[in-house]
Order: structure tokens, then sequence, then C-alpha cells
């Protein structure tokens, strides 16, 4: 009994290791857009939720029965970043780190990770409204602050919403 | 295109920017933390099991003996009235 079990572990790791191989360099990406660290530098706190995701992961490996571990890690990621949600308030740098966790989370689980926008909703606990909102909120703030001109200067483009579209003077505007 | 998807296009590229280094040991590292984890799960498990069979015990038991009945009396009551 306790060599089944030994030998079920072994091959249970060794599928676990191969998934991490595949898909660690972008679950860590997603984790760092989600903290808001710059992915040029060690991120310790984009490596410390993936790894408190994948260790979920790796205990729920023989119930996961066909679902894809990936998705599976992802709405780990998802919850563990809600709850700790706190501390990931302050700014480190990274290229989302101007938006509130929330909008963070929605705008890279939509466009970063392609989740539908009423799947994202179920797996938030949101109405699929909310979603859209924080998202087109998000989608503003992004391109308001964004450094550097645009890639496609848009002559006839609305102006993004929020408070600091003031500040910062619009080169394409006509 | 409308502007909305043109936008979320720029985004999407946004996002796709440069790619975090991924540490060597990631997967070992992973790997102990979910072990540690699956045998802390199977422990408060077997804790719950034997909660609940005690529970369960101490439920026959108290069917069966029913200690909140007064004990029976060892003597007879004093006949009176004849």
């Amino acid at each position: 009994m306790r060599e089944r079990r030994s030998e079920q572990e072994r091959r249970h790791a060794r599928e676990f290791e191969r998934f991490v191989a595949g898909a660690a360099g972008r679950l860590l990406h997603t984790a760092t857009l989600l903290t808001g660290e710059p992915a040029v530098r060690p991120a310790p706190a984009a490596e410390e939720l993936l790894l408190r995701a994948l260790s979920r992961t790796y205990a729920d490996w023989d119930r996961l029965r066909g679902d894809d571990p990936y998705a599976h890690t992802r709405q780990k990621l998802a919850a563990l970043f809600t709850h700790t949600a706190r501390r990931h308030r302050r700014p480190r740098g990274g290229l989302l780190d101007r938006l509130s966790p929330q909008e963070r989370l929605v705008l890279v689980l939509r466009f970063h990770e392609d989740v539908a926008e009423e799947q994202t909703a179920a797996q938030l606990g949101l109405p699929a409204e909310r979603v859209h909102t924080l998202c087109l909120h998000a989608l503003g703030e992004l391109r308001s602050r964004r450094p550097g001109p645009a890639p496609f200067p848009e002559a006839g483009s609305a102006p993004a919403r929020g408070p600091g579209t003031g500040t910062t003077p619009d080169p394409a505007a006509p | 295109m409308s502007p909305a998807d043109r936008k979320e296009t720029e985004v999407r590229r946004m996002l796709a920017g440069p790619h975090p280094l991924v540490p060597t040991d990631l997967a070992a590292r992973a790997t102990a933390r979910g072990r540690r984890l699956m045998i802390h799960r199977r422990r408060a498990r077997r804790l719950g099991r034997l909660l609940a069979l005690l529970v369960l015990a101490a439920l026959v038991w108290a069917a069966a003996a029913q200690p909140w009945l007064p004990s029976p009396a060892h003597t007879t009551p004093r006949v009176e009235g004849w």
C-alpha cells in the first residue's frame, strides 16, 4: 500500500513538474502584472503569489480529473490575489501599478488571459456589468497615463476618462 | 476596426511586454509546499473523521444509557393505606 502510494506520488510529482516547466513563464508574467512589479527585476511578491497558487494545484492534482491545470492555477492565483489585494495597493513600478488591484485583476484576466467577460465575472463573484465598467475604466486609465507617444495617433478618439487626464497634454488632440 | 477594438489591441500588446525570468527552483519549491499542504489537509481530514466518530459513539451511548433519567430506586416505597 505504502509502495503504491509513493509510486503514485512520484508520477504525480513528474506530471506536475512538466506542467510547471511549460506554464510557469506565462503564469509568472501574469502574477507580475497583478502585483504591479516590473518584469525586468526579480518580482518577490509575484513569485510568492504564484508559489502559493501552484502548491494548491499540486495538492489538488488528483482531483482535477481532466480539468486544465493551467486554468485551475489561474483561478487560484486570482482568488489569492483578491484575498491579499490590500498588500498590492502600493505602486511598485510595474506596468499596471497605477490601477487598483481589482482593475488590474479584471484587465489581466480579460486581455492577457483572454477570459470571457461572463467567465471573469463568475470567477470573481461580480456582476458582468461591474466587470465591464472596471475594464473600461482600466483601459482609459492605462492609455491616458501611458508614457511615450501613441503608436498610431488618433485624431478623433474620445478623450480618456479619469481625473488624471487634465494634467497630461494629449499630443494627438486636434 | 472600431476605436474600442483598437484600444483593446493596444492594451493586449502592452500586456504582452517583457516576461520576467522564472527561477530555476520554482517547480521544486511549489512541489515541496504542495506536499506539505497535502499532509496538512490529510491530517485535518483524519482529525475531523475521528471527532465525528467520537460524537457518534457518544450519541449511541447516550441513547442506550439515557443518563438523564433518575436511577431506579433500590428499595420499594413504604406501602400505606391498608
